[in-house]
């Protein structure tokens, strides 16, 4: 098969939309390492427990009531919102100034207890029906896995909004930080937080409505994940981590717009290099699997090019 | 005396490690307190305990007949105390002025206009000749731009009380000077009190009115500049002897240069 045209702005379409999603997974992720050195490898949980929700909601509210399903995504939000305040105030802020170690094992351990809960149907996680394979997805009543066309372009409605969503969000996220009260705090606890103190900003608070940010941020990529993928209880560390932390490193630490520059990134080089596997005379034909390895490659490349990532900044400044 | 600040018989240890040990001394309004000692004498652990970061194990600290150990940083600064560090720590990826603007829209100065704020920032700079580096980013500055550019960060919080951690440490003689200088005039218009950790004693000479030292986490000596400076303690404290463990002759002749 030859590389036509079509499929090649197609599969860049793909990317990019795919992309926006990535950013999104990532900007919280980045800005609560950008403000409190921590790295929240629960994050990718967070984003599976949204997507749950989502199922939930799909399977529970949008046939009662009518609702598409797409609207879950505000309860995702303000759910998450209230979980990472309350992970912040009950496990991280009790361990965040013994160093960098506890943080990180506290949210593994939280996010292998989501994994268990989901795993197990517990709590607010559907039982998984393991005829339907090992993943669920959310249920649609009028719009289903809906998809527009746009001349010959196919755009997946999930995934569209997936990057609308990051195009609108991550922006406003950057001029809330470098514009507002609150943000030139965040800022500058995220820059020095000693020093924040002494200028009588309340650090602690600073921390907690970061938190609280970043994981609401997880809530809305989670209630548009359950859409466009199958979700598994694992999913969250074995599809959405390293991504994560590809977008994130690459786009630089802290950095929302670099988030979203390497978000796009991060997807069209997937999708169009899964395109190239499937495309290649069949001598060279690679598995499909095996296109995550371009990715991966070309961020060992730019890091070695530029190891404060795309739009990071060096600590000399 | 209505004192300003007072530490009553303060005590904090790190392990077994006592770096402050029973010190007790008070600041009135508008002094200007020297705390001099040799390197580890716990002189920085001070500035710890007042300024929030550590609670001390014993004794009390009080801001204007308030007592202040066991707040928290950022309420000590809203109280009006203010502090530089040893080492510079601007926010390096703000503009100066920006910098400036986070001491006066989080601390005291009850500013929260972004625009009032910008006008009042400039005017911070412009005092501590900064203004022309408004919108550099502050970890481009010079060591001796970015040591005025904490100390306007400081004075934007409008503090009471100004501790000052060697603030001219690493300048060149013109550029101490300059900050001598600057010290000097800015204090007695805003009516502020300051205590300076200083190891440079033409700094400090020129600039307090009375001088505690300390040795081994305790007050050693506490006087006038001149008083302070003849004490044979002192000198002892600075050689890294005991004054009496070597013949006391060789102790005095060195005791006009040894601080230094």
């Amino acid at each position: 098969m030859a590389l036509g045209t079509l499929e090649f702005v197609q599969a860049l379409v793909n990317g990019l939309l795919q992309g926006g999603f990535f950013a999104l997974s990532a900007a919280g992720f980045s800005l609560i390492f950008g403000v409190q050195k921590v790295l929240n490898v629960a994050h990718g949980a967070f984003i599976i427990l949204a997507a749950f929700a989502t199922i939930q909601f799909s399977i529970l509210v949008t046939p009662a009531l009518h609702i598409d399903p797409l609207f879950s995504i505000f309860p995702d939000f303000l759910m998450l919102a209230l979980l990472g305040g309350s992970v912040y105030l009950l496990i991280i802020y009790r361990i965040e100034r013994t160093g960098f170690e506890a943080p990180l094992l506290a949210t593994f351990g939280l996010s292998i207890l989501l994994e268990y809960l989901a795993s197990n149907g517990i709590g607010p996680f559907p039982a998984l029906d393991p005829s339907h394979g090992i993943g669920a997805q959310a249920q649609h009543q009028s719009y289903s896995s809906n998809a527009f066309q746009i001349g010959p372009i196919f755009l997946q409605e999930a995934q569209a909004l997936a990057f609308v969503m990051a195009v609108v969000v991550l922006p406003i996220l950057q001029l809330f930080l470098s514009r507002t009260y609150r943000g030139r705090a965040i800022r500058a606890t995220s820059q020095d937080w000693e020093a924040a103190e002494f200028s009588g900003i309340n650090t602690k608070a600073v921390r907690l409505l970061s938190f609280i940010t970043g994981s609401a941020l997880a809530g809305l990529a989670g209630g548009l994940f359950a859409f466009t993928n199958s979700v598994t209880a694992t999913a969250g560390d074995e599809v959405l981590l390293p991504v994560i932390l590809v977008v994130v490193i690459l786009g630089g630490v802290g950095s929302i717009l670099g988030t979203l520059a390497a978000g796009f990134l991060v997807g069209v080089t997937m999708s169009v290099s899964s395109l190239i596997a499937l495309t290649l005379p069949s001598q060279f034909q690679f598995h499909a699997d095996l296109a995550p390895l371009l990715t991966f490659l070309i961020f060992i490349v730019i890091l070695m090019v530029r190891p404060r990532g795309l739009f990071g900044h060096s600590a000399a400044e | 005396m209505d004192a300003l600040l007072e530490l009553d018989g303060i005590t904090k240890s790190f392990g077994g490690l006592v770096a402050v040990k029973n010190l007790s001394f008070s600041i009135g309004e508008g002094e200007i307190l020297g705390l001099i000692g040799p390197n580890g004498a716990g002189k920085t652990t001070v500035f710890n305990l007042i300024s929030g970061v550590y609670r001390p194990e014993a004794g009390s600290i009080r801001f204007n007949g308030k007592v202040i150990s066991g707040l928290k940083p950022h309420e000590v600064s809203s109280l009006g105390i203010a502090r530089t560090f040893q080492t510079v720590r601007p926010f390096a990826r703000m503009s100066a002025r920006e910098n400036v603007m986070a001491g006066l829209l989080f601390g005291r100065s009850g500013i929260i206009a972004p625009r009032r704020a910008t006008q009042k920032a400039l005017e911070i700079l412009e005092l501590v000749s900064l203004l022309d580096k408004a919108e550099v980013r502050a970890g481009h500055l010079t060591l001796a731009e970015q040591k005025r550019l904490e100390l306007a960060r400081a004075l934007a919080t409008s503090p009471k009380l100004l501790m000052l951690d060697e603030v001219v440490a690493g300048l060149n003689h013109s550029e101490m000077n300059a900050m001598v200088d600057l010290l000097r005039r800015i204090q007695p218009e805003r009516g502020m009190a300051l205590i300076v950790i200083e190891h440079v004693m033409k700094a400090i000479v020129r600039l307090c009115n009375r001088i505690v030292v300390m040795n081994g986490g305790e007050k050693l000596v506490e006087g006038s500049p001149s008083e302070v400076m003849r004490d044979e303690r002192v000198v002892a404290a600075y050689m890294g002897r005991r004054g009496n463990d070597d013949d006391d002759g060789e102790s005095t002749t060195t005791s006009s240069s040894a601080p230094q």
